[in-house]
């Protein structure tokens, strides 16, 4: 069995291994970074921490729920950020909704995963509730989301 | 804290524990620049007498105001005199050394590309420390990343 925790992106359920989550947290708005591309927001301290931040369902290319980029739009403040970690890296995801923790035993690709780039970084997926669970593989997320020399 | 350091033509020296930056900001961002000398212009640099000038914004790609931007000519280690093109401000200040913060892994890459050595943790946030070389450098290959 494995901990994941759940949380929701536009339409999508997604799901990191708790190992990799840090906390969840409110930051404060992002300072933009010189020729970043689209899906890095920007950075934000917590606790004295610098924290980049990344667009997740911009990254992967995800529908909108509607409304503006994360952290764009004055009046949706982000709310709920995933800090997460991996390979030294730490970053800050925001998001729609949390649900807590599930645990996971066999877990295996359903093909029911919409979208290249989820697939991608998807390592599996389980139905729960009705809903499809996505399980993100967060060290190769981050690695594939860096900008690289 | 920092605190305002001398204007052009001070001394005014950092201690061991200072870093002597001029802040400036492009297109909503703050920057830092280090340098031995500094002479602040009115305006931007004219002509091939300027000497070699980057304007910052242009470089990353920024909606700025054409109007009220200073150049700094930058005259350091790199012995040639370099005028970058900043926002309308340019302040001499003293920065503890503890400010400056090391680059998130995940954006080193980025940060580099931009011009960008380190992080400055100011009293207004956060600021980048810009490593002019590597400005100068990527300027002279064309700006290509």
């Amino acid at each position: 069995m494995e901990t994941w925790f759940r949380f929701r992106l536009g339409a999508h359920w997604l799901a990191f291994s708790v190992g990799h989550v840090e906390e969840v947290c409110s930051p404060s708005p992002p300072t933009p970074i010189p020729l970043a591309p689209r899906h890095i927001i920007g950075l934000t301290t917590i606790r004295g921490r610098v924290i980049p931040l990344l667009d997740l369902r911009l990254f992967l290319d995800l529908p909108e729920a509607g409304g503006a980029r994360a952290g764009e739009d004055p009046d949706r403040p982000m709310e709920r950020v995933i800090i997460v970690a991996a390979d030294g890296m730490q970053v800050g995801i925001p998001c729609d909704q949390t649900a807590g923790l599930v645990q996971v035993g066999e877990a295996r690709r359903l093909d029911a995963v919409q979208g290249e780039k989820l697939k991608r970084y998807a390592r599996a997926e389980i139905m729960l509730d009705q809903d499809l669970l996505v399980l993100v593989d967060v060290p190769t997320l981050l690695e594939g989301a860096k900008v690289r020399p | 804290m920092s605190r305002p350091a001398a204007a052009h033509g001070d001394p005014a020296p950092a201690s061991d524990q200072e870093l002597r930056l001029v802040i400036s900001e492009v297109g909503g961002i703050t920057v830092g620049i280090e340098a031995v000398e500094v002479e602040v212009a009115a305006g931007e640099p004219a002509g091939e007498t300027a000497g070699e000038t980057i304007d910052l914004a242009a470089f990353w790609d920024l909606p700025t105001s054409t109007l009220a931007r200073r150049a700094l000519a930058l005259r350091g280690p790199a012995e040639r005199t370099v005028w970058l093109v900043l926002g309308p401000s340019a302040t001499l200040k003293l920065i503890p050394r503890s400010a400056r913060l090391d680059l998130p892994i995940f954006i080193q890459a980025l940060a580099q590309r931009a011009g960008v050595c380190s992080l400055l943790a100011l009293d207004h946030g956060l600021g980048y420390l810009l490593d002019v070389e590597r400005l100068t450098g990527r300027r002279a290959r064309g700006h290509q990343p």
